[in-house]
C-alpha cells in the first residue's frame, strides 16, 4: 500500500468521530500502514498527533514469561489454600504484596528444614487445619501419627503448626508460629 | 509414569478447545484449563495491564492476580459475558486500581517531576515522529494522567488494543454510545495537550482543532 492522504483521511474521520461506533476502513487501513511505514509518519502525526501513541512500546510474552505467570499464580493459589486469604489489593509499593509473601514463606520453609533435618513425611497431621489435609501427599495416615510425636517434640513449639505441600515435584515444608521471632 | 502421561494428553486436548470450553473447565474447578487460559491470554493481557500502567513489573503483577481472580471467582462467570470480555474488564479494574494508589503516591513528589520535565524539554525539541518507544510511553504516561479513568481505558482498550465499541463498553461497564464519547473527549485531550507541548505541529492542525471544540 502506499501511503495514503492523511490530512483528508484525518478530516473525513474528524466529521463522524463520536458518531460512528467503528472506524471507516480506509482509516483502519492507514493506520496499519502507518505501524510499518516510517515515511509517512510526520505526515500522520500532523494530521491527528494523537497517533503518535501507535508507537507505545509493546510487552511480548516469551515461554518463560508464561511459565513464570503459571508458577506464580500457582503460589498464589497454594497461598490462598494455606492461610486462607492471600493480599491482592494494589500494593502501596511496587511488587511488594507478592514479595512479602514469598520472603516469608521461604523464610519459614528454610526454618522448618533446619528443624527437621528436611524429613517431608513427618508432621503432625492432627494439628494441621482440615482444608490442608485434603492436599496432602499420599502417605499412610497411620505412618505419619507414628512419627509425629517425635517431630514436635524436636521443634517443641507448643504454638506451631506445621504444613507440608507436594505438588508435581516441589515439597515444601512450613511451620508457622506467632511467637516465632525470625 | 502413566499420571505424567495421561495429565499431558489432558493439557494438550484443552489446547484445541475454545475460550468458553476453558471457563467451563476452570468453573468445573479444573486446573489444567486455567493452566491453558494462562497460556493463552497472558500477551494480550500483559499487553493492556502495560499501556495502562506504563511499567513490566507492575503489569505483571496485576496480570497474575488476574489470573488467580478469574480461578477464585470462577463460579460468578456469566454465561453471557464474552471470556475475553470478562477476563479483560477483571485486568482493567485492577490495573485502574493499582494506578489509583500510585497515584496516590506520586502526588507528594510532583513538583519534583515538574522541575525533570521543564528540564527535559528544555534539553530536547525533538520532533515526534523521531521519538523513540520509551520516550513514547513517557509522553502517554504524563499526558493520560490528564485522562478519567473511563476515557484512558477507552482510549487504550479501542484505539491501541483494536477492541470493538461493543467490546469496550462490556469491560468498562457502560453503554456503546458512552463508550464513543470517552474516546473523543480522550482523543481531544492528548491532541491538545500534546499540540501544547510540541506547537509545531500545530500548524497543520489549528484549523481542525477550533472545529473540534
Amino acid at each position: 500500500m502506499s501511503c495514503p492522504d492523511w490530512s483528508e483521511l484525518a478530516r473525513d474521520r474528524r466529521c463522524d468521530d463520536a458518531a460512528t461506533p467503528n472506524e471507516p476502513s480506509a482509516w483502519r487501513a492507514a493506520v496499519e500502514h502507518l505501524d510499518v511505514c516510517d515515511e509517512c509518519r510526520d505526515d500522520a502525526l500532523a494530521a491527528d498527533p494523537a497517533l503518535l501513541f501507535r508507537r507505545l512500546p509493546t510487552m511480548e510474552a516469551d515461554a518463560a514469561t508464561i511459565e513464570e505467570m503459571r508458577s506464580g499464580v500457582a503460589a498464589l493459589r497454594r497461598a490462598q489454600r494455606l492461610t486462607g486469604t492471600v493480599e491482592t489489593a494494589a500494593a502501596p509499593e511496587r511488587g511488594h504484596g507478592l514479595h512479602r509473601w514469598w520472603g516469608r514463606a521461604a523464610a519459614a520453609a528454610i526454618l522448618a528444614a533446619g528443624l527437621l533435618g528436611f524429613r517431608p513425611d513427618v508432621r503432625d497431621v492432627s494439628r494441621m487445619p482440615s482444608e490442608t489435609r485434603s492436599v496432602e501427599a499420599p502417605v499412610p495416615l497411620a505412618q505419619l501419627e507414628a512419627s509425629a510425636v517425635s517431630t514436635m517434640d524436636e521443634i517443641d513449639r507448643p504454638n506451631a503448626s506445621v504444613y507440608h505441600f507436594d505438588e508435581d515435584d516441589l515439597g515444601v515444608i512450613v511451620v508457622v508460629d506467632a511467637d516465632l521471632d525470625v | 509414569m502413566e499420571l505424567a502421561y495421561s495429565a499431558a494428553r489432558q493439557r494438550a486436548s484443552w489446547s484445541e478447545r475454545s475460550d468458553r470450553d476453558l471457563l467451563d473447565g476452570i468453573r468445573a474447578g479444573d486446573e489444567m484449563a486455567l493452566d491453558e487460559l494462562i497460556v493463552r491470554k497472558t500477551g494480550p493481557l500483559l499487553q493492556l495491564a502495560f499501556r495502562i500502567l506504563g511499567d513490566r513489573e507492575e503489569a505483571r503483577d496485576v496480570v497474575q492476580v488476574a489470573f488467580f481472580k478469574v480461578w477464585e471467582n470462577r463460579e460468578r462467570f456469566d454465561d453471557r459475558w464474552s471470556p475475553n470480555t470478562w477476563i479483560y474488564r477483571i485486568v482493567n479494574n485492577l490495573a485502574i486500581d493499582h494506578l489509583r494508589s500510585r497515584q496516590s503516591r506520586e502526588r507528594q513528589a510532583e513538583p519534583v517531576r515538574q522541575h525533570l520535565r521543564h528540564v527535559a524539554d528544555s534539553r530536547s525539541r525533538r520532533r515526534l515522529s523521531s521519538l523513540g518507544e520509551s520516550e513514547v510511553m513517557g509522553i502517554f504516561r504524563e499526558l493520560a494522567s490528564e485522562l478519567t479513568e473511563k476515557q484512558r481505558s477507552v482510549f487504550i482498550l479501542r484505539e491501541l488494543e483494536g477492541l470493538s465499541s461493543q467490546e469496550v463498553a462490556e469491560v468498562v461497564g457502560c453503554r456503546e454510545s458512552t463508550v464513543r464519547n470517552h474516546l473523543f473527549n480522550a482523543r481531544r485531550v492528548l491532541r491538545r495537550s500534546l499540540l501544547a507541548r510540541y506547537p509545531e505541529y500545530a500548524g497543520a492542525y489549528a484549523g481542525e482543532t477550533e472545529a473540534e471544540a
